[in-house]
């Protein structure tokens, strides 16, 4: 019983990877693949395999023991020498908090000791 | 602060790199600026007083740069990262935070720390194996959020109060950033600008207020599964429920009570002596929505982040943008140092007044101050008392040859005290006690429709004597006795009495 739903199963496998093949349908991810790029990245959304990299963006391989006296550095691993935006992801507020920014003038009238928006140096 | 002591005075325990930690104000990398010979930098030198690089070591310790890790890899340890960064071993705090490697050694002894890395967490390949996601784990955004939004706004962050926690929701279903966001203001591949609100007490990014998925958004559709908003109680009564939410924000009604203390007043004009409060800090009293001493830091200590102490209360409410929120407002009292002729306030030192207070027999006059409430905190608010710690700063200020042209007064709330019998009155905005002090809106810790005001129909608010309106606010921490001075709500609110007799208008 088990062996005749298996030969019907192996079948209609086959007939899929036939119109497959003959209409070069392809999943979106594995289209991507074939450049090497993912579109926006939006469908993806995974990290292929990747090495850490140090400050240099020299890969550091601890199961070959290759650079591994230095920290890795997020920014070559995942940004310079990797996938994403740095300097983009780096404006975002929570990584500024106020820096980038000039403080209101109602801000100014107030504060004499404030450079930015921010909550630095005690504004309550 | 400069800015090597904004990594290492705690600020840094919060902040995920990148921006003022990694660049000094001229766009330099610090390490690299203070590296190259031809800078001049000396590690740990006054390097000029130049408050990116004074007596900081930067060639040293490296810099913070953004770790994504720390809020993209559930299990990230926070907490050895920031032990890490204690130790003034800044570049490789993402490396221990993120567990790939066993960090021996530490910058502020003058070594330079050792990595072992652990092949647990790499491929046969030596590809990194650890898990990473997109969408931030809610655990990692409480890494930070949790203890600054206790002492601001007394979030819990508890599924038991919160009904989005309850339902599994993750911060970054209503604050997301990137592709994910909606609001074309954010919405673009990579932005990490999330999602915010409008809080009048935060100022950064005022320009992306109002960017996150609003109560309407779900509630009025159905996104993310949420219940389809009903507001029975309202439907026997035609246009009640569109009167109300015309002047009432959602939170008004669906925070009806809080169940963490945030801090009323924060008064930093006496040292306050309770257990487990960390150095400088003794400056700040903090007293909790009960008008009460709170020790805020204990706490802190005490618990280790392993629970926030219970503490029900119902939050006050404020006008903001001419809606009701449901507000943690502040009422604070502090030093400040006014140059004739300039704008504006500066501050005085924290470690200045905890020096005048550590000096008392060199400052007699600060015998004077008492105890008045016997609550275990001084405060200043007699006419003598006032004039006692003007004099005494005053004093302190001039012998460090520091006080310049500056006279130094006392903010009480929105008074301005140049003496006991000399002051200004600030005027602050509808939601705020004083210009001076921030004013956070509530939008966690949401009670469900079953629990919100309303539910029990109008007499919930609108009965004679309600507590929504009759219930008694602070006005002033202290009056000439210690004792706090209070009004009705409906007098913060800015209604009359004939409003008020309109307002309260009882169903049977």
């Amino acid at each position: 019983m088990r062996r005749k739903y298996a030969k019907w199963r192996d079948a209609l496998l086959l007939v899929v990877m036939v119109i497959v093949v003959v209409l070069d349908i392809s999943f979106p991810a594995v289209a991507g693949s074939k450049t090497g790029k993912d579109n926006d990245g939006a469908f993806v959304g995974v990290c292929p395999p990747f090495f850490i990299r140090d400050e240099r963006g020299i890969p550091i391989n601890p199961v070959k023991g290759e650079n591994v006296e230095v920290p890795y550095s997020p920014k070559q691993t995942c940004g310079t020498t990797g996938c994403h935006d740095y300097e983009k992801i780096t404006k975002g507020y929570h990584f500024q908090q106020g820096k980038d920014e000039e403080p209101s003038r109602e801000l100014t009238k107030l504060y004499q000791w404030v450079l930015s928006p921010g909550q630095y140096g005690g504004r309550w | 602060m400069t800015s090597f002591g904004f990594v290492t005075d705690s600020c840094g325990g919060c902040h995920p790199g990148g921006g003022p930690l990694e660049y000094d104000r001229n766009g330099n990398r610090y390490d690299l600026f203070a590296s190259d010979p031809q800078n001049g930098i000396t590690s740990g030198g006054d390097n000029k007083f130049d408050g990116d690089y004074y007596k900081a070591r930067w060639s040293e310790t490296g810099v913070v740069e953004v770790d994504c890790l720390l809020c993209h890899s559930p299990g990230y340890n926070m907490e050895e990262r920031n032990w890490q960064l204690s130790l003034l071993n800044f570049k490789w705090a993402a490396t221990a935070g993120a567990g790939l490697a066993k960090i021996e050694g530490a910058v502020n002894k003058g070594e330079t720390p050792s990595v072992a890395y652990q092949l647990t967490e790499f491929h046969s390949e030596g590809h990194l194996t650890i898990p990473i996601i997109k969408e931030v784990a809610t655990e990692n955004c409480l890494f930070c959020h949790q203890e600054t939004d206790w002492k601001k706004k007394g979030t819990s962050y508890s599924p038991r109060f919160d009904v989005h926690l309850r339902a599994g929701m993750k911060c970054v279903e209503c604050h997301p950033s990137g592709s994910s966001a909606t609001n074309p203001k954010i919405n673009s591949k990579e932005e990490h600008n999330f999602a915010k609100g409008d809080d009048p007490g935060t100022l950064v990014r005022d320009d992306l207020d109002n960017t996150m998925v609003t109560c309407q958004e779900c509630h009025e559709k159905g996104l993310h599964s949420a219940p389809v908003m009903k507001h029975a109680s309202f439907l026997e009564h035609e246009g009640i429920f569109e009167a109300h939410s015309e002047k009432i924000a959602c939170q008004t009604c669906h925070v009806p009570q809080k169940a963490v203390k945030a801090a009323l007043v924060q008064d930093s004009t006496a040292l306050n002596l309770l257990p487990r409060v960390p150095g400088l800090k003794r400056i700040w009293s903090f007293y909790g929505p009960d008008i009460k001493p709170w020790n805020y830091y204990g706490e802190i200590n005490l618990t280790k982040g392993a629970g926030k102490p219970l503490f029900l209360y119902a939050p006050q409410m404020r006008w903001y943008k001419g809606k009701v929120f449901p507000v943690s407002s502040l009422y604070s009292i502090w030093y400040g140092l006014k140059t004739e002729g300039r704008e504006g306030l500066d501050q005085v030192f924290m470690q200045d007044i905890w020096k005048t207070w550590s000096q008392k027999d060199r400052y007699p006059l600060l015998q004077k101050i008492r105890d008045d409430n016997g609550d275990g905190f001084l405060e200043i608010n007699r006419p003598e008392e006032i004039d006692a710690v003007l004099s005494s700063l005053t004093s302190y200020l001039k012998n460090e040859g520091t006080l310049r042209k500056r006279v130094v007064v006392f903010i009480d709330g929105q008074e301005v005290y140049t003496s006991a019998q000399q002051k200004a009155t600030l005027e602050p905005k509808e939601f705020e006690y004083s210009p001076y002090g921030a004013t956070f809106k509530l939008s966690h810790d949401i009670a469900p429709a079953r629990a919100a005001l309303g539910s029990n129909g109008c007499n919930s608010c609108h009965s004679k004597g309600s507590a929504f309106f009759k219930r008694p606010y602070m006005v002033k921490p202290f009056d000439a006795s210690g004792n706090p001075v209070m009004t009705a709500a409906y007098k913060i609110l800015r209604y009359s009495e004939e409003d008020l007799g309109n307002l309260e208008v009882e169903q049977e």
